[in-house]
């Protein structure tokens, strides 16, 4: 099977194996996504840290309704299936807001507060037409022993 | 900040909450007009004016409606704590000697449905708008979450601070959802962002709000109920506070949130504590922020708010009357005017003038609470001498 060749949603987020932060040179403090200026101690100059692949949540909800714009998915009322997001606290790193891979009817069982959950690629079809992928957070799958 | 002379509140104007035909800048006219007939005076006598809208047009074109006397005339926008922001603006001037007779006012109109901006305006990528984080009700949904397996809130509380909303909105007749809706039906209504609900949730809406200030020792010129402006302060977040459109936090604790910083800092500066208050307005954007509001202003500790709600502690029958005009959830915001109407309702408590709404036990001592993006919050103190 070919893969396709999605492009991810924006620049500098994510590679295909984690998230893509922030580490400050001078207090050591880590954010998401990268940005040059410290949002703690202000000082310029930090680094690209790939930041914990899994963590655990530390909140979530649901978003039962197709957002307004400036959101950009291609649904329509019609076909927009409700989505889970939170934020996932990623250890020695920092808490970082996501979208939670789970069906939004099951979300209270799958993804509550303090479950083990890993970085992912999902699909994320722009209303321009791009096929692109965007960052999410997936329980972890235990393995059938 | 260091204290000028009292302040005082002599004249109060509301133009009804709701959907109108009138523009932002008539609603606005028609408070003014009534705030200025409260306090017995007119335009011609105003000596400064400050004013704010999100989305009504800018506040000193109602000169053009009102009159051009050539007075100070200041707009100020600070989202949700724009009309805080207002009243301290006036009262600054004031005591900085731009004039004694003054004129603060908020009003807004907005698009039906959720608020929306641009996200780059906001400090954060475009993406994150795109992929369905840029919205309002998530955060108050992610913090009402954690706040709930923290403290063990129950969806019961959310429902009876919702309850409560409608059950004073009825008695008030410048809010616009006015039908009482039961505990069941509230628990009932669609999921919005779980936990929140349709009916836990409050909608842009339009209004006006509109006081007359002067200074204390002026107030027996305008009206025999002068209500003193204690103190009012507006504080924006600390680094790693949990606040609206934040795509990381640090890990481990947080500081105190700008609610906490604003309380404390109006507190300190009336002289006064949690337990001298008797009536309360804070903001309640959903029913979970009015519960956790609760606590970051000191009105109970956290965790109290289960029994707090069961017993009908904050009905304006209780002992802790809080939204006692029905808050955001019976109002909707207009984002201008929405500080300022919590003012209006606080001083007709404090004067004894809000009818089937009054609170028992002769209230002399009110305050009033807003938040709002990017992490600000505001807080009023007002007394009755």
């Amino acid at each position: 099977m070919t893969k396709t060749a999605r492009e991810p949603v924006a620049g500098d987020l994510f590679t295909d194996r984690s998230l893509v932060g922030g580490r400050c040179e001078s207090c050591g403090e880590t954010f998401f996504p990268w940005r040059d200026v410290c949002p703690k101690d202000h000082a310029p100059g930090a680094v690209r840290v790939d930041l914990p692949r899994t963590g655990t949540v530390w909140s979530f909800s649901t978003q039962e309704f197709l957002p307004v714009a400036p959101y950009a998915g291609r649904e329509t009322r019609e076909t927009f299936v409700p989505f889970v997001f939170g934020y996932v606290d990623l250890p020695g790193a920092c808490k970082v807001e996501t979208r939670l891979d789970v069906p939004a009817e099951r979300s209270r069982e799958l993804v509550g507060i303090g479950t083990e959950v890993e970085f992912v690629t999902i699909p994320f079809d722009h209303a321009d037409g791009r096929e692109l992928t965007t960052y999410a957070f997936r329980p972890i799958r235990k393995d059938p022993s | 900040m260091s204290r000028g002379t009292d302040l005082a509140i002599v004249g109060i104007g509301i133009h009804p909450f709701g959907r109108h035909e009138l523009t932002a800048q008539q609603m606005a006219a028609f408070a003014i007009r009534q705030a200025l007939a409260n306090a017995g005076t007119s335009w011609d006598k105003v000596e400064l004016a400050v004013g704010g809208s999100l989305d009504g047009g800018q506040a000193d074109v109602l000169v053009h409606e009102l009159g051009t006397t050539g007075l100070p005339f200041v707009n100020v926008l600070n989202g949700c704590a724009t009309g805080t922001a207002s009243l301290l603006t006036a009262s600054a001037m004031m005591n900085a000697g731009e004039g004694r007779l003054g004129v603060v006012v908020g009003m807004d109109k907005h698009p039906r449905g959720a608020f929306s901006g641009n996200p780059l305006e906001w400090g954060v990528g475009s993406w994150y708008g795109e992929t369905g984080f840029f919205l309002t009700p998530q955060f108050f949904a992610l913090k009402l979450q954690r706040y709930m397996y923290e403290h063990a809130i129950t969806e019961r509380s959310l429902a009876l601070v919702a309850e409560k909303a409608f059950a004073n909105g009825a008695l008030n007749e410048n809010a616009w959802r006015r039908k009482p809706l039961s505990v069941d039906e509230i628990l009932a209504s669609p999921m919005i962002n779980d936990p929140i609900r349709q009916f836990m949730i409050c909608n842009p809406s339009e209004g006006a709000v509109a006081l007359v200030i002067a200074p204390l020792e002026d107030a027996d010129r305008y009206t025999d109920t002068p209500i003193r402006i204690a103190a009012a302060s507006l504080r924006s977040r600390l680094y790693g506070s949990f606040e609206l459109f934040q795509t990381s936090l640090p890990t481990g604790g947080q500081p105190s949130t700008p609610t906490e910083l604003a309380a404390a800092a109006a507190f300190a500066k009336a002289g006064l504590t949690p337990s001298d208050i008797d009536v309360w307005q804070v903001q309640d954007t959903e029913a979970g922020a009015e519960l956790m509001h609760m606590a970051e202003i000191g009105l109970c500790a956290h965790g109290e708010q289960n029994e707090l709600l069961a017993s009908g502690a904050t009905k304006t029958t209780g002992t802790s009357p809080v939204n006692t005009d029905g808050g955001v959830l019976a109002s909707g915001e207009p984002i201008g005017a929405s500080g300022l109407r919590m003012v209006y309702e606080n001083v007709s408590q404090l004067r004894g003038e809000a009818g089937q709404r009054q609170v028992a036990g002769d209230p002399h001592v009110a305050l009033s609470h807003v938040y709002g993006a990017p992490g600000i919050s505001a807080v009023t103190l007002l007394t009755r001498p």
